[in-house]
């Protein structure tokens, strides 16, 4: 049974052969972000991802009701 | 309410990713169960409090999980007083709250105790659906897994 680092090994080399780009993505990703939320609770994590998707959906509904709407 | 019913389940999908230390927005929870008769029971029994039913519900018929939908192997969308719950009898690889479980850590805080699906499985588990939105989560799920091993106290 393949674990931890082994299975990421996998997912690693099925990538490289099938799907480059989403290897060559990894690099593209903003450690800042992630170091920033590595500072947080795993808990204030998840209070804080759903705070800001509600967030994002009273604003999409805001823009929604507006003169004219969003598109 | 999960945990006060003392129903067993594995935090799996985008809010697994969020207590990982992902940075991405999440609305939904997405839980694997098991699926023995009494943890059934108990599921439906917190299910039917929070006046969880199917979605989409177009006919606005209000349709309610029942015993046999949570025995079988399907994804379950429903929507809830407390916002959307996605019950995944499985995921990829027909893998199941008792195959998942060696791939699980406990976050804990305060009194709350969860069972999240560990960054690794989470990615194997992207990986194999294989559908747009999961291959484009794979970036960031991958890169957190590199930073987290530069961290190892975080929980």
């Amino acid at each position: 049974m393949l674990m931890g680092d082994e299975l990421v090994i996998a997912v690693r080399a099925f990538l490289a052969e099938h799907d480059p780009d989403v290897l060559a993505a990894v690099e593209d990703v903003d450690r800042s972000l992630i170091q920033s939320e590595l500072r947080r609770s795993p808990i204030e994590r998840l209070v804080a991802s759903v705070q800001q998707a509600r967030f994002y959906e009273r604003l999409a509904a805001s823009r929604k009701s507006a003169p004219g709407g969003s598109r | 309410m999960l945990i006060e019913g003392n129903v067993e389940f594995i935090v799996v999908g985008g809010a697994a990713a969020v207590l990982s230390g992902v940075p991405i927005v999440t609305k939904d929870l997405d839980i694997v169960h098991r699926r023995s008769p009494e943890n059934v029971a108990r599921l439906l029994l917190v299910l039917s409090k929070l006046d969880a039913h199917f979605r989409p519900d177009f006919a606005q018929r209000k349709l309610r999980p029942r015993e046999s939908d949570l025995t079988g192997h399907g994804h379950l969308n429903f929507d809830t007083t407390f916002g959307p719950l996605d019950v995944l009898c499985e995921v990829s690889g027909a893998r199941g709250f008792d195959e998942l479980m060696p791939y699980t850590t406990e976050v804990s805080d305060f009194e709350m105790k969860l069972r999240v699906l560990d960054l690794p499985m989470l990615i194997t588990v992207k990986s194999e659906a294989n559908r747009p939105k999961d291959r484009m989560a794979l970036p960031i799920l991958m890169a957190t897994l590199d930073e987290r091993k530069k961290s190892p106290g975080d929980g």
